[in-house]
């Protein structure tokens, strides 16, 4: 199985998380700051962070699995 | 209290390496766990691993150590708070997510932690389709349901009749959902307390104009 395959058979799994992501990064950032605009645009920095963490990590697993476990 | 400690060199590579060994525990435990139990009940436990391990490893990378929430050196104290006060709002805010901070004159910061951890739990309730608060089935997600006492409680009364009668597609991710909205609320209680606390040190430090009743820092 090719690692766009598997990364599009987790898709559907994968693509659910980034609005958890993004509840995670709007209270955490308003724990930290008191500003909604210093708020907004921390969250969005570090929800933005995260996506791209997502991505590599299945861009990752998909390649150990296809190339190298095998 | 400090809002951030520098890290000394062996601290930061301590954190970075640490925080990849628990992430590596997380997902071990993750694939050992839903190889063996059909139900993973030890997903939570990998995910707070993961996320803890996310954390130290930004800390190492940075340099610098945030506690998880401190003062803003930038925001300016509010207006006094009671410890009645106080009391009163943790429990508003254990009941619902944010009315403690309402109850304080904080309405933007009470509508975004009420829109977004309602808003999660919702849509955590919607994944796994009213399965998801039920003691018997998910007793460990059950614990971390009991930090956001309200909406549990009215999800549970309108979807105590539903049993696990098919199989759900994204019954664990709605499980998932609904556990990180209800600690969610953990971390709002914390900086309810914490801006209590820097209004009460506000009041009894001399020269501090505090603002008036109501009013937001931003």
């Amino acid at each position: 199985m090719t690692p766009c395959l598997i990364a599009l058979v987790h898709l559907g799994e994968f693509a659910l998380l980034p609005p958890l992501c993004l509840a995670i990064a709007l209270v955490t950032a308003a724990a930290h700051r008191e500003d909604m605009r210093v708020i907004l645009r921390h969250a969005l920095r570090a929800w933005l962070v995260t996506l791209g963490g997502i991505l590599l990590f299945m861009i990752g697993v998909s390649v150990f699995v296809s190339w190298i476990l095998p | 209290m400090e809002p951030s400690v520098r890290l000394t060199p062996r601290e930061r590579l301590f954190r970075i390496v640490g925080g990849a060994a628990l992430i590596a525990a997380g997902c071990a435990v993750f694939t050992y766990s839903k190889a063996n139990d059909p139900e993973n009940r030890a997903a939570v436990l990998a995910i707070i691993a993961i996320a803890i391990g996310s954390s130290w490893i930004g800390h190492g990378l940075r340099g610098r150590r945030d506690s998880l929430v401190h003062r803003d050196e930038e925001a300016p104290p509010g207006p006094p708070i009671s410890p009645e006060m106080t009391f009163a709002g943790i429990l508003a805010a254990w009941l619902v997510p944010g009315l403690g901070h309402l109850l304080i004159g904080r309405r933007a910061k009470a509508l975004l932690y009420f829109a977004t951890i309602t808003i999660t739990f919702l849509i955590g309730t919607a994944l796994a389709e009213g399965r998801n608060l039920s003691l018997d089935r998910d007793p460990i997600y059950f614990g971390a349901y009991l930090f956001n006492a309200g909406e549990t409680a009215v999800g549970w009364l309108l979807t105590r009749h539903l049993e696990l009668d098919h199989k759900i597609r994204f019954l664990q991710l709605g499980l998932t959902y609904t556990a990180v909205a209800c600690l969610l609320n953990v971390v709002a209680m914390m900086d309810f307390v914490t801006t209590c606390g820097r209004s009460t040190e506000a009041q009894a430090r001399p020269g501090t104009e505090a603002p008036p009743a109501g009013g937001e820092a931003s």
